[in-house]
């Protein structure tokens, strides 16, 4: 049983809490939603720039270094100033950046705009910023369902927003599209309000023990269990990314049509909505890093029963309708156990160095994916590769202790 | 206080989901051609139709197929002559549509919708 229900000093909420609920999801729909639709941008600027495809494609790369990087900060600046001021922050950062796309004629102007300043936006915007505020506004009880909900709420944004980004292009070209995609993520200013409560060293558990910043962040990359989850979720990373990418060509390449191999990713999308909700869920009724365990465990043997097994039509749909239940099933999980291990003080912040594992995994994904397809003709090695790294994170996830981390917790004669 | 559960999380995908799905069948009934126009088409044909019966009808209808999409029984047309969504109806095309800008695409985790994925999904005339 997760062990973060202890008593705690909840803070109220000056909202009702479905508004709080709510427009924490719009955001993190927001957020998500409008980095996704950037590939619909890729032919348009390039095009209209004489750019080669690289301009494009370092800026994209850029920005999601950049998000995985500046997320730790975002955390802690959300921890010592409450999420609803990163937000806030971020939100005008990412418009900004956003905005600026439309004028940024020249290579160095868009790593600015669509590199550097999207990616702080998103950093400052994303669901683990959300996840925080969740945190700590809502009861330890509604918590890891609070995280899975937000979770759920972000592909919801991929849903929603790469047809609307569509939309906007072919209806208004796409320097109008991007000054509308900036407005509607200047909405979030709005959409913050109701989370103004959230702000960090307000909502502790009685039994978290008061320190900085530096200590916290001191003390919980010297306990084991924190390392072995970061770790861990550098595999989710690595996988997500190397199947997002390499996937599709790799059905084309095994005589799966070029639709069937588009819409694999797409499929995936929509269950990842479902896995991510669902783990919430089980993450408030059993043991987070057993459930973690099954989970890389599970993702191992799919990968292996897809490649072993013919590879038909059929099984596409399955691999990726499986795929995608475990897909973002991994962050409320995570996010939990970083919340029950060090607390809800400074989780924003530990959160975004967990996360950041996870975008090295990523990076490394899609490089070493391409890199080795290369090598060797195949993408049988980073398959395999793959595998044996969801093998790696279930053997991570076992030994992690559940529980506070003794240099977290008050202790007991101070209690007294 | 009362915090919320399930049901607002169903509420909240299922609100999402219509929202988008309004805004898709209204972006569609905006650009629905009138039985006058000619030019590049969607034509859309009952999903059970065969496409080599599709194929039939266009050309019955004065058209030429450019190329189906991945919705079976709807195909990209090009007609010159005046009246051509009207022949396409009568030959039994459910509708025929100008550009369409709303597409449904959808994309995983980490990844960018990207232009090939926008090609192959792509119902634009």
């Amino acid at each position: 049983m997760a062990s973060d229900t202890t008593a705690s000093s909840q803070q109220s909420a000056p909202f009702n809490p479905t508004v709080v609920i709510v427009c924490g999801c719009l955001i993190a729909m927001v957020a998500f939603g409008v980095r996704s639709t950037m590939g619909l941008f890729n032919g348009p600027i390039t095009e209209a720039n004489g750019w080669g495809r690289e301009t494009f494609g370092l800026a994209m790369a850029l920005q999601n270094l950049i998000w995985g990087a500046a997320q730790p900060f975002a955390g802690a600046f959300a921890d010592k100033f409450g999420s609803f001021r990163v937000i806030m922050a971020g939100a005008a950062i990412y418009a900004a950046g956003t905005a600026m796309m439309v004028i940024a004629d020249t290579g160095p102007l868009m790593y600015l705009a669509g590199g550097l300043l999207m990616g702080l936006g998103i950093a400052m915007t994303s669901f683990s910023i959300i996840m925080a505020a969740f945190g700590r506004l809502v009861p330890p009880e509604k918590r890891s369902w609070s995280f899975g909900i937000a979770t759920a709420a972000s592909s919801m944004g991929q849903f929603v927003f790469a047809p609307l980004g569509q939309g906007f292009i072919a209806a208004f070209g796409w320097q109008n599209a991007l000054l509308l995609l900036a407005a509607t993520i200047a909405f979030m200013w709005l959409l913050v309000l109701p989370l103004r409560a959230a702000k960090g060293g307000v909502a502790r558990d009685e039994t978290e023990l008061e320190m900085s910043i530096g200590e916290a962040l001191s003390r919980a990359i010297r306990h084991p269990s924190f390392v072995l989850l970061t770790l861990g979720f550098f595999v989710c990373g690595f996988q997500v990314a190397f199947i997002t990418v390499h996937f599709p060509p790799l059905l084309v390449e095994q005589g799966i049509s070029a639709q069937l191999a588009a819409w694999s990713i797409a499929i995936v999308g929509i269950f990842n909505v479902i896995g991510a909700y669902t783990s919430g869920i089980v993450g408030a009724k059993y043991s987070r890093r057993y459930s973690l365990t099954l989970l890389y465990l599970t993702r191992s043997v799919v990968m292996t029963a897809f490649f072993v097994l013919p590879i038909t039509p059929l099984s596409v749909v399955l691999f990726s309708a499986c795929m995608g239940l475990l897909w973002l099933s991994t962050v409320p999980l995570t996010m939990g156990l970083v919340t029950v291990i060090c607390g809800t003080r400074y989780m924003a912040m530990l959160y975004g160095l967990v996360f950041f594992s996870h975008q090295i995994g990523s990076f490394l994904g899609v490089w070493l994916g391409g890199r080795l397809y290369d090598q060797y003709g195949t993408y049988d090695v980073v398959w395999w590769l793959g595998v044996a790294l969801g093998l790696f994170a279930a053997v991570m996830h076992w030994p992690i202790r559940e529980s506070r981390a003794p240099a977290f917790t008050v202790p007991e004669a101070a209690k007294a | 206080m009362n915090w919320p559960g399930h049901k607002l999380a169903i509420g909240l995908f299922a609100a999402v989901l219509l929202a988008t799905g309004l805004a898709m069948a209204g972006t569609m009934l905006a650009g629905r051609a009138s039985d006058e126009e000619a030019g590049t088409l969607l034509a859309v044909f009952p999903p059970s139709t065969r496409p080599n019966n599709v194929f039939g009808r266009i050309i019955l209808a004065g058209g030429k197929p450019i190329r189906p999409t991945w919705v079976r029984g709807t195909w990209v047309v090009h007609g010159d002559d005046e009246g051509f969504a009207g022949r396409l109806k009568a030959q039994g095309a459910i509708g025929a549509y100008r550009n369409s800008p709303v597409l449904p695409q959808l994309a995983g985790c980490f990844a960018f919708v990207d232009a090939k994925s926008v090609q192959l999904f792509a119902m634009r005339p």
